[in-house]
Formats: C-alpha cells, sequence, structure tokens
C-alpha cells in the first residue's frame, strides 16, 4: 500500500515539476537535453554548457533547468528523458549509489561514482569543473578575529557561548551538523534551524554568529564573515562535474570532447564569484554564462555541488512522539497568537462601533497588514530586538494575521445588529454598557466566533511557515523537505496541519453553536 | 404630564443647510390622557415622541416631563420613567418574553420572587398566559402576541407615561382590532398619560381622549373627535377625506 502511495505522490510530483514535453519524450534525435538542479549555481553550469554545446556543434540544445530533486533528475537521465546535468561526487556516492560510509578523499570519491555510474546506470561523469562545493561553516568576521578562529576545532572552547543558524538540512544530515558535532566533539550551545536565506540574514544583523554555507556560495561573498577551514576534513567532497547518458556520448562522441574543456576551469572561488554575479548582481544566467566563456576564451565551462538526502526519508516514517510534539508547538504558536488577537481585537471592534470615523481607517490599516506575504513578515521581524530568530516573532506575524477576521466581525458583528433592537433598547432606559452587553455583544457572538474560527484556521495554516524562522511546528518537515524535494517529508507536515486546521474549524464551529444564544436561528 | 413649549427640532442634511422636523410645536398632554398624534409620513409624529424621553433634544424651545425640562434629567432615569413601545415591537430576540419583560426589573436589581410577580401580572394584564408563554423566544410568538409583549416590557417599572410609536402598524386588520379592544380595555384601567403615534385616524378616534394633527411640523389641529371633525382646517378637511370621513 505504502509503495503505491508513494509512487503516486512522486508521479504527481514528477508532473509538477517536470514540463511536458521531458515527459512527452518525443524529440528530435538532434537534440540535446540539458537540465539543472533548482538552485543558482547547478542552473548556471547548465546555461554554460548549453551555450557551450550550441557554439560547438550543430546540434540543438533543449533546456530544461530547475527540475525537481536529484532523484528525480537522475531518474530523468537514466531513462534518457534529459541528455546531461550537472551532479555532484558527494551526491552521487551517497545519494545514487547509497553509500552509507562517508569518503573523505575527493579522488577517491570521483573514481568509484565514475566507475559505478557507467556500470549501474549507463551513465557518464565527464571530467570535473574544479571546485569542490562542500558544506561549510562561515563565521561572523569580526567575532572570529575577536576569538581568533580560523578552524573549525577553533571553536570548540567558545561552543557554549556561541550561536548559529543552520538550515534543516544540515541540522538533521549526518553529514551535516550530526556528523560534525560527532567527529569533531562540538556541541555548540545556541543553535537553531531555519530557512538558508533567513539564517544570512540572521548573520548579517549579527544575531548569530555561525551559519552552515557552501563553499561557493555566492550570497556568501556579499557578508563580512570567514568560512573557517575544515581541518579534521569531516564534510564530504562534492566535486562537480557533467553527468551524461552514455546513449547520448555514443550517439554524439564529440560532446565529451566539448564539455571536458570546461575541466578545471573553475576553482571555489571563482564559482562563488559567478554564482554572485547571477545572485547578488541580478544578472542573468545566459549573460553570465557568455561572459564566463569569453573570459575563459572557450566558449566552455564548469559547475558545483549539492546536497541531497535519503535518510529524510525516515522522518516521513518519523516517530509518532516527533509529530505529537510538532503539533503541540503548533497549536501553541497558533493558540497564543490567536488568544493575543482576541484579547486585543474585540475590545478594539467594540471601540470602532463606538468611534465610527476610526473605524475605516483602522479597518483598512489590518487589511494591509494581511496583504503583507507571511514569509516577508517574518524576516523583517529578525533584526529587531526582542523579537528575533524564534517564537516570538512567529507569533507576532501570526497575531497580525489574526486581528482582521476577528476586529472585522466585532465590528460587523456589533454593526449589524438589527438598528431598531438598540434605539428600543435606549428607548426602555439601558445604558450604553447596558447594550452592549446584554443586546449588541449577545447577538453579535455568532459573528465574533466566526471571526476567531476563521482567524484560527488561517494562522494555523500561516504557522507551518513559523520553521522558517526556527519556530518549529509542523512547518519544520515540510519546509525540510521543500529544501530536499522530498515529498513524503512535506506530507508528514503538511497531513497533519491539515487535519488540524480542519479539527479546529469543527471545535469552533461547536464552540459558536453552543455560545450563539437560543432564540435567533435555528441552531444548525 | 407632557408639554412641549415652542419646540423645534432641525436636522443637518447631508448636502448642507437643514431639515425643520419640527416647528414652534405648543402642546400639553394632560395628566391620564391618551393622546394621539396622526399625520402624513415625515410630518414629525416621530420626532414628537422621540423628544419626550430625550433620545432626540430640541433645537429651540423645552420639553418638560412632569414639570421638568428632560434636558435636565439624566437620561437613563428619564427613559425608565416611560415606557416605549415601538412598532416592530423591539423585543429582544435572544431573551425569553419573561426576561424581555423583566429586564428592567433586574437591571433595576429588584429581587427575584419581586421581578417574577410582576412578570406574571403584566402577561396577564395584556391577555397572555404566562405558563404558556414565559419560557417562549420572541420568534416563536405571533405578531400580535409579540405587539402584547411589547406593552408589557413598557410598564414593567409602572411608569406614569407610555410613548407608543405605531404599535398596532404591522399589525393585519383583525389582529389589530383585537389588540386595540384589549389596549383600550388596559387603558381604562392603569389611566396612564399616553403619546401614541398612529397614522390610521380610526385607531386614533377609537384610542384617544384627544387627537393632535400634524402637517409638514406643526400640529394644525387638537382636540376629540367632534371638534377635530368640525375644523375648517382645509389640511384636516382633506385629511378627514382621505379616511372616508365627511367634512
Amino acid at each position: 500500500m505504502r509503495s503505491v502511495y508513494l509512487k503516486c505522490t512522486q508521479a504527481v510530483f514528477l508532473l509538477l515539476l517536470l514540463p511536458s514535453s521531458v515527459l512527452g519524450a518525443d524529440r528530435a534525435v538532434d537534440t540535446i537535453v540539458i537540465a539543472s538542479k533548482p538552485f543558482t549555481e547547478n542552473h548556471l553550469l547548465g546555461e554554460i554548457m548549453a551555450q557551450l554545446i550550441e557554439a560547438k556543434t550543430d546540434l540543438r540544445v533543449e533546456r530544461k533547468f530547475n527540475l525537481g530533486s536529484s532523484k528525480v533528475l537522475f531518474s530523468a537521465l537514466v531513462s534518457g528523458e534529459i541528455d546531461v546535468y550537472p551532479e555532484y561526487t558527494g551526491t552521487g556516492w551517497a545519494i545514487h549509489l547509497g553509500r552509507t560510509k562517508r569518503v573523505s578523499d575527493p579522488l577517491r570519491a570521483y573514481v568509484v561514482v565514475k566507475n559505478q555510474f557507467r556500470r549501474k546506470f549507463g551513465v557518464s561523469w565527464l571530467m570535473p569543473f574544479g571546485f569542490n562545493n562542500s558544506y561549510a561553516i562561515a563565521m561572523d568576521e569580526q567575532r572570529a578575529a575577536e576569538l581568533g578562529i580560523q578552524r573549525i576545532s577553533d571553536l570548540i572552547p567558545y561552543q557554549d557561548k556561541l550561536s548559529a543558524a543552520v538550515s534543516y538540512q544540515f541540522m538533521k544530515r549526518d553529514d551535516g551538523y550530526v556528523g560534525l558535532s560527532e567527529a569533531y566533539g562540538l556541541k555548540i550551545g545556541d543553535i537553531r534551524t531555519m530557512d538558508h536565506g533567513l539564517a544570512y540574514e540572521a548573520i548579517r544583523s549579527k544575531q548569530v554568529d555561525l551559519v552552515d554555507t557552501w563553499t561557493t556560495d555566492g550570497k556568501l561573498r556579499r557578508f563580512d564573515v570567514r568560512v573557517l577551514e575544515d581541518d579534521l576534513r569531516f564534510f564530504p567532497p562534492y566535486d562537480g562535474a557533467p553527468i551524461v547518458n552514455t546513449k547520448t556520448l555514443r550517439k554524439h562522441p564529440e560532446l565529451e570532447r566539448i564539455l571536458n574543456k570546461l575541466a578545471f576551469r573553475l576553482s571555489d572561488r571563482k564559482m562563488s564569484d559567478y554564482n554572485y554575479k547571477v545572485e547578488g548582481e541580478g544578472r542573468g544566467f545566459d549573460e553570465v554564462a557568455a561572459e564566463f566563456l569569453q573570459v575563459e576564451g572557450l566558449l566552455a565551462e564548469s559547475e558545483a555541488v549539492q546536497v541531497d538526502a535519503e535518510q529524510w526519508w525516515s522522518f516521513g516514517r518519523s516517530e509518532l512522539t516527533e509529530l505529537l510534539h510538532l503539533t503541540l508547538e503548533h497549536l501553541a504558536l497558533t493558540a497564543i497568537a490567536v488568544a493575543l488577537a482576541v484579547v486585543v481585537s474585540i475590545p478594539l471592534g467594540i471601540l470602532l462601533t463606538r468611534r465610527t470615523k476610526l473605524a475605516e481607517p483602522t479597518l483598512a490599516a489590518a487589511a494591509v497588514i494581511q496583504t503583507i506575504p507571511s514569509l516577508a513578515l517574518l524576516a523583517f521581524f529578525i533584526p529587531i530586538p526582542g523579537l528575533g530568530l524564534g517564537a516570538r516573532s512567529a507569533i507576532l506575524a501570526l497575531f497580525l494575521y489574526a486581528v482582521l477576521p476577528i476586529l472585522r466581525n466585532t465590528y460587523t458583528g456589533i454593526k449589524e445588529v438589527d438598528a431598531d433592537l438598540v434605539d428600543a433598547g435606549r428607548g426602555i432606559g439601558l445604558t450604553d454598557f447596558q447594550l452592549l452587553s446584554k443586546v449588541q455583544l449577545p447577538l453579535a457572538t455568532r459573528t465574533i466566533v466566526a471571526g476567531v474560527r476563521t482567524a484560527t484556521v488561517i494562522s494555523i495554516g500561516i504557522a507551518t511557515l513559523a520553521a522558517f524562522v526556527g519556530a518549529g511546528g509542523l512547518g519544520e518537515p515540510i519546509v525540510a523537505g521543500l529544501a530536499l524535494n522530498d515529498s513524503r517529508m512535506i506530507l508528514s507536515g503538511a497531513i497533519p496541519a491539515a487535519v488540524l486546521a480542519l479539527a479546529a474549524d469543527f471545535v469552533l464551529y461547536r464552540v459558536e453553536m453552543v455560545l450563539a444564544p437560543s432564540g435567533i436561528a435555528p441552531t444548525s | 404630564m407632557i408639554r412641549y413649549q415652542n419646540v423645534e427640532k432641525k436636522f443637518p442634511l447631508p448636502e448642507g443647510g437643514h431639515f425643520s422636523a419640527l416647528k414652534h410645536v405648543d402642546l400639553s398632554v394632560h395628566e391620564g390622557e391618551l393622546l394621539s398624534l396622526i399625520g402624513t409620513s415625515g410630518c414629525g409624529k416621530t420626532t414628537m415622541i422621540r423628544l419626550a424621553n430625550a433620545m432626540l433634544e430640541p433645537t429651540e424651545g423645552k420639553v418638560l416631563v412632569g414639570g421638568v425640562d428632560v434636558r435636565e434629567c439624566d437620561k437613563v432615569t428619564l427613559r425608565r420613567s416611560i415606557g416605549y413601545v415601538i412598532q416592530t415591537g423591539g423585543l429582544f430576540p435572544h431573551m425569553t418574553i419573561g426576561r424581555n419583560i423583566g429586564l428592567l426589573c433586574e437591571l433595576e436589581k429588584w429581587d427575584k420572587e419581586r421581578t417574577r410577580e410582576q412578570v406574571h401580572r403584566l402577561m396577564e394584564l395584556v391577555n397572555l398566559q404566562p405558563e404558556r408563554f414565559i419560557d417562549r423566544y420572541p420568534r416563536e410568538l405571533s405578531g400580535g402576541q409579540r405587539q402584547r409583549v411589547g406593552v408589557a416590557r413598557a410598564l414593567a417599572l409602572e411608569p406614569e407615561y407610555v410613548l407608543m410609536d405605531e404599535p398596532f402598524g404591522a399589525l393585519d386588520p383583525i389582529t389589530r382590532r383585537e389588540v386595540q379592544s384589549e389596549f383600550a380595555e388596559l387603558q381604562r384601567k392603569l389611566s396612564k398619560t399616553i403619546i401614541l403615534v398612529t397614522h390610521d385616524l380610526h385607531e386614533a378616534f377609537r384610542l384617544a381622549d384627544r387627537v393632535a394633527i400634524m402637517n409638514e411640523g406643526e400640529v394644525v389641529a387638537v382636540g376629540d373627535e367632534q371638534s377635530i371633525l368640525r375644523s375648517d382646517n382645509p389640511f384636516v378637511k382633506k385629511f378627514l377625506q382621505s379616511f372616508d370621513f365627511d367634512a
């Protein structure tokens, strides 16, 4: 059952991720399909190879960039739907060959993947581009200088005082923090997981001392950071190289010679410089690729590394306790935010019914907040002292999103109470407060609770983004799964979150029914 | 008694300027008298009663209730001393009949037993069997029954004065006659000082001791049925004709 289900989800993802022409497969023989993984460096390498082939041959090149995970891409290569894409030795070793034993010698890694791939998959590794896009640890330059830290080992004496923000993959992987910590005997006092972009924002604003990164990461160049030397050679090699379906090579043997012109043209430094041209300077991939080929005088090029994980699949099977923990975390975030929103919005909504001039601007302001993309709002809070990374920023964001539905429903709920009833109440001598407490609020209860219900359901959804700022919750497996293109892991967070939202909706519906005053409408 | 002394009421208009709802009205409603205010829509009759319980303030002149200028009264105290019945009943849909009637007693901190007795007494007074209706909600009642509840609620604190704004206007003709008769009977027993707004001249003549006919913010004729029927005022004549009275 499970394998059928898995195949289905994978098929769905494949359909979503691959343009239909790749699946269609009805292409001319003299067309080379070049693909890439969905990140800058890989995409750039793909473009460089494409331009080189276009310049040196009469072959037509079809670009299929930014496709799903390594696994998806690799199976498309094996089946011949694509011909070439840039791969990394470490990925070939751990993912496609499924080797669990760590390799530290780059050459050995390359030789093993090259031989094994040809035999097992009919896939050829061409010459490496020359860089090793490995995991690395980067430290705030000023702090590193203060403490005199050059190498990862140097961190150990200060480990309790240091803070780190790392990506989800890095935190959980054996060749990430788990193994690093074991190999160096390093245990950083304050380590949290979050989206990579946010982690960089955190180190830029000096909220954390350390982040994980890649040795060729272009974004890294924008920050005043020091990449620490991996003195124990813990991180496995991720040397980039083009990999080609062997049948394609047989048909077009010239490809090997042409693509090998790129061999060792890109050092770590150079690769990260070119990545920066795209990521930091916002230039087009084609423009940067052309520049590279020009500068190198070959109309030729190279590529980089990427990490993947399969042991992550175990996460989907994750112990029930983990799921329970994440669910409770998720509920707590939502409940605190919605409770705060109730405490603020209901009195404010009541006030607005008495100061109607303020109503329009206030509701409009709440609506504007609603339109801010959640991730942008979270990123905005990170540098603010007292918020920073973690639950506070997440709760504040959720709170802001929960205000509008409750505020609006309180305001309209009270405003919509029949004017004749308000008139009658006032006319028989109720004070303003009695009118509110005996008439308006009871009659607006259903509308107000409906607002709380909407706010809660919205918050449960948005709370999945709390994982981006390290606040935990069911977003953790979703975010990690997205980063790894692992649909099972994504679902292991998404399904419980959806169930939670439905359950909350139902429970609050019952609450609405119980709290709704009798005598108004049929209670169903 | 309720006295209107040279009362003028202007409402500002959204496009600027103002609309004169009442122009120099002088009118007295005597103790124990039921005075009916009648006129076409927009003649100012509802404005008249809303001035009496301080739901509106006069632009000029004074409204005296029991000899006191209403502007000098505490509004809540004043309103609790004046019963108020509106056309739609104005019953609170989320409260039972018993609670609707007893609400003001509750707010005046009457003890439970006294409130319960009062509610029962008032329900019997308006011909609603307490045991049958006390725990029902307004939407479970017919229009006529709801209007009886509205009257009972207005009498909860045993006010000397009652203001009624087209109380029977929303009822079908048969029910209306029935409720009117009951109400006439009730007034014979209670002798409250009542202003009853209506647009139905037959109702006014049936129930009122005196009738005040209003037109465009002015009281154009006041008196009992006979004196109204004898009036020379051209508007009164036209108005009477519209109700098939010879004039």
